[in-house]
């Protein structure tokens, strides 16, 4: 895990529009906090427990833009023709993908612990919002394992699962599962509910690339400029 | 006329003239005529995240890229005469389209509002004016939104552009709908700056394509 995470960091230097992915990544960052602060104050004076998104997922789209620096290595004849391909399509991107996913779910749990310490009514929406992002969390990873060989049905995949999933995970599952009474108890079972899924997911990436590693990269996931290098 | 509208359509793609030229307005006006009946209001302040996204990501398949240094999806264009007037025509027709394209979304949305509900009371406070703010606020942040875009050639650049304006979009006609600003002078604003970012794009655009002529 350690020797995977160490070459996915150093692979990922080499991306393609290193810097540029940075400075959008940072973006995303600050929006995906000032979301954090304001669906949880949102939804603790409404009842809307996702209005208007879960800043988690936007920690997850940071976690993405990162990751696809790193499958842009696989455009490049070189890393085709090494003998770490296959490590480099499938345990290395899972660690990655699990590693920098839990580091933003942390992150926003951290924010959304934070203001709910200011505005104890919002606990309940916060709760439901770790969950949600989580869940989309996943929804990313699993498509990220298929993505880079199968685009067109990956990506048509993922859209119907996000629009489908995003209403269940905000509005059924937390239902059912968490005590819903404003305290502490349930955001922490929240929490840890998160990690699993986040950690579910990411073995199923691993599982969903070892399956697709014998196609070719496919040139649609890669970009206008890539596709006319490989 | 017919010239230019060819040069707007030689770029573009088969895909982008059915879904973005006729299956998203049949849509949206789809909606609007439901909100209107069902719902006695106008659902314009809904499109504007949707807008927004839409036409500052589906930018990326028409003339995404082209103000970028090694662009190379005009290559054949700039060995073509008439090359750079048919570049200008489709840049001005582009943003002609988008005007056109609002303005109508927004005149049917107020008209459906007048008819369905004329004595009733109205469920969204939307007058004309708002309607108007919602189609200048759309139209200014895509101009604004193309023309920052168009030097990458990146889809995902589109994507963090389109996310943030919508943001913005939301936030500021949340703000003017409110009642914090005055509305028509909100509107008058909107349309200067509209103006100023469209005159901007396009002159900074035939700058970059006529410069790549010589590696500026």
């Amino acid at each position: 895990m350690i020797n995977n995470l160490k070459l996915g960091f150093k692979m990922m230097k080499y991306g393609h529009a290193a810097k540029l992915t940075y400075i959008a990544s940072a973006v995303l960052l600050v929006i995906g906090i000032f979301f954090c602060i304001l669906s949880c104050i949102v939804g603790g004076m409404t009842g809307e427990h996702n209005f208007p998104l879960p800043g988690g997922y936007f920690m997850s789209l940071v976690a993405m833009f990162l990751l696809q620096m790193l499958s842009t290595v696989n455009a490049v004849n070189l890393v085709q023709t090494s003998p770490q391909k296959r490590r480099l399509q499938t345990s290395v991107p899972a660690a990655m993908s699990v590693t920098l996913m839990m580091a933003g779910y942390l992150f926003s749990a951290v924010i959304l612990g934070i203001t709910c310490l200011f505005h104890p009514e919002a606990i309940d929406s916060a709760a439901m919002q770790l969950i949600a992002a989580a869940i989309l969390s996943g929804i990313v990873m699993v498509y990220y394992g298929a993505c880079y060989k199968y685009f067109y049905t990956s990506t048509i995949l993922f859209f119907i699962a996000f629009f489908f999933i995003y209403d269940f995970s905000s509005n059924w599952v937390p239902a059912g599962i968490l005590p819903a009474d404003g305290t502490w108890a349930g955001w922490v079972l929240a929490l840890v509910l998160g990690v699993v899924i986040i950690l579910a997911g990411g073995f199923l990436q691993y599982l969903i690339s070892l399956a697709v590693y014998k196609a070719p990269v496919s040139k649609m996931a890669l970009g206008a400029k890539l596709r006319a290098e490989m | 006329m017919k010239d230019k509208i060819r040069s707007y359509l030689v770029f573009a793609t088969r895909g982008y003239k059915i879904v973005m030229l006729f299956v998203l307005p049949v849509f949206l006006l789809a909606v609007d005529f439901m909100a209107a009946v069902f719902f006695r209001g106008s659902a314009m302040p809904a499109y504007i995240m949707l807008l927004i996204m839409a036409e500052v990501m589906s930018d990326i398949w028409y003339l995404g890229g082209i103000q970028e240094k090694n662009s190379q999806k005009i290559d054949y264009l700039k060995t073509s005469a008439r090359g750079m007037q048919i570049m200008k025509n489709a840049l001005i027709l582009d943003l002609v389209r988008r005007f056109v394209y609002l303005v109508v979304i927004a005149g049917a949305s107020w008209l459906f509002t007048i008819i369905f509900t004329a004595g009733e009371g109205v469920r969204t406070k939307l007058g004309p004016w708002e309607v108007l703010l919602a189609a200048l606020l759309i139209y200014t942040l895509s101009v604004l939104g193309i023309f920052l875009c168009r030097f990458f050639s990146y889809l995902w650049v589109n994507l963090l552009a389109a996310y943030v304006e919508a943001i913005a979009g939301l936030v500021i006609f949340l703000i003017a709908a409110e009642g914090f600003l005055p509305v028509i002078l909100a509107d008058i604003a909107l349309a200067i700056l509209g103006a100023g970012f469209s005159i901007l794009a396009v002159k900074i655009a035939m700058l970059k394509v006529e410069g790549s002529y010589y590696d500026k």
